[in-house]
């Protein structure tokens, strides 16, 4: 067990407010769809190999994960333009950039963490469990409410300008519609109202893998991702990058 | 309790206290997720032999009292409840290895921690906690999977030991549990929500009605508040509920 100063450890609780901040700003930047934001403010510029994982793979580096938010702010803009059309005399006036988000919310709401920032005081770990949930009036099937729950594990970097996400992995046990049973493998139903939501696809991940599974009813207990553990410095501990 | 005035190195660790204990509760979620409760028994709770004679973890029907209960129901106990699971499902399904890789397939539960409110006491050597725990248990049976949702409070203890916290008395109260996608107010009103029975297998030493939220009332566990020393407030073992039941120590 390491003894810090008082100053120090004034200090690193002002770090772990500042990370645990980070997450409440995704959360309420992610509401109003601002993913333009959200990668400019919140992730690293200066290391090597950025990570953004999902349960089919990384996107890793600074362009796939720049082209991985460009795209949501892309999936937006569709989404307001169809919303232009099915209630043309309320939104039909606008430029779609003005109305982006409209009729859908996503809320990431972060519980149960767990922080470890380094003694060296130069990265940190953390972890949450995510009770999500979205409901959107624009998706393929037309209005819908998902629930949306996982684990969150993210390595921070201390930059010039503050903490910053290095590498964050977004894992979902649950992505399911609301009211139903998780287990449920019904396929989607495409409303053909909502076609050109369903025409546009993300960019896959530049490193495709089988990170972690949904929920189903063959799946294993998986202890993934790790629970962070106290460490020295980030060379002797695990990554949630690849 | 007496307002001390307390320097600052010692004001800074308590900050830094209530953040060791949050993590702490964040790790015991993970762990039991992740179903390494051997692992959390080593890591989390109490080690030193007269905190472990006292241990316990209280449900709505009762106490289990001491580490070597706990584990036995904790670890061994599920490891069983997995295998019988695991023989049911193999026995519908050939396709699938009776394998200990195997053991848990199909099941997934999480217990959410949110709301949390600490107490560290004044003399530094203990804490209380209560956290409010929407959660989810799913499990895989050979002709249907059940998915719950289960809403619960948790009420625990903490010791210091070596300057490390570590769990001491837990309690977790569940309020209810529904089926996903089942209307709530579907449910007799007749019944408990929430079994006031252990599971079949489970070892009690103190068997009774430590919870209800039949009546969305019970006085057990304490909300916490500030105190000075262990002996001064109500515990989450089972001797704060026959506290509370004379009056409390008010």
């Amino acid at each position: 067990m390491i003894n810090y100063t008082t100053e120090q450890l004034v200090k690193r609780w002002e770090d772990y407010n500042e990370i645990e901040n980070i997450m409440g700003r995704l959360t309420y930047n992610e509401i109003v769809k601002k993913s333009d934001y959200i990668w400019d403010t919140f992730w690293c510029k200066n290391m090597p190999d950025p990570c953004l994982g999902f349960n089919n793979g990384y996107y890793k580096g600074y362009d796939a994960i720049g082209e991985y938010y460009s795209a949501l702010k892309d999936l937006d803009i569709i989404k307001a333009k169809v919303a232009q059309k099915i209630h043309p005399e309320e939104l039909g006036s606008v430029a779609p950039e003005d109305i982006r988000g409209v009729g859908g919310i996503n809320v990431l709401n972060f519980t149960t963490p767990v922080i470890e920032l380094a003694a060296d005081g130069k990265t940190a770990k953390g972890m949450w469990y995510l009770m999500g949930g979205s409901g959107d009036f624009y998706t393929e099937e037309g209005p819908r409410g998902t629930n949306r729950w996982g684990r969150v594990a993210v390595d921070f970097i201390r930059e010039d300008t503050g903490w910053k996400i290095w590498h964050m992995l977004v894992v979902l046990d649950i992505d399911s519609k609301m009211g139903s049973n998780w287990a449920d493998t019904a396929g989607k139903i495409v409303d053909p109202t909502y076609k050109k939501i369903t025409e546009f696809s993300m960019p896959a991940p530049n490193v495709p893998q089988n990170v972690y599974e949904l929920y189903h009813s063959r799946r294993r207990i998986k202890a993934f991702p790790k629970v962070p553990r106290p460490y020295t410095t980030f060379s002797t501990t695990f990554s949630y990058g690849v | 309790m007496t307002k001390q005035v307390m320097t600052d190195d010692v004001r800074i660790g308590r900050v830094w206290d209530i953040l060791e204990i949050k993590n702490l509760m964040g790790r015991h979620a993970y762990y039991h997720a992740y179903d390494m409760h051997a692992e959390e028994l080593d890591e989390l709770w109490v080690q030193k032999p007269e905190n472990q004679k006292s241990a316990s973890f209280g449900q709505n029907w009762g106490y289990q009292v001491g580490m070597g209960i706990i584990r036995k129901n904790y670890v061994d106990l599920n490891i069983k409840w997995h295998q019988e699971d695991l023989d049911k499902l193999c026995d519908a399904d050939p396709s699938l290895e009776n394998c200990p890789e195997n053991l848990g397939i199909g099941s997934m539960l999480m217990h959410i921690l949110s709301t949390p409110y600490i107490e560290i006491a004044g003399d530094g050597q203990t804490a209380q906690g209560m956290w409010y725990s929407p959660g989810q248990v799913t499990f895989a049976y050979p002709d249907k999977v059940n998915a719950l949702w289960m809403y619960e409070k948790y009420a625990v203890d903490f010791i210091k030991e070596d300057g490390e916290w570590k769990i001491w008395h837990l309690f977790v109260g569940t309020d209810f549990i529904l089926g996903v996608g089942e209307d709530m107010t579907k449910q007799p009103v007749s019944d408990t929500p929430v079994p006031d029975q252990e599971p079949e297998g489970m070892d009690i030493t103190i068997p009774m009605q430590a919870y209800t939220s039949r009546y969305n009332w019970s006085p057990y566990p304490a909300i916490p508040r500030p105190y000075e020393t262990f002996g001064e407030t109500i515990s989450n073992g089972p001797e704060g509920h026959q506290e509370l039941q004379k009056g409390g120590k008010d």
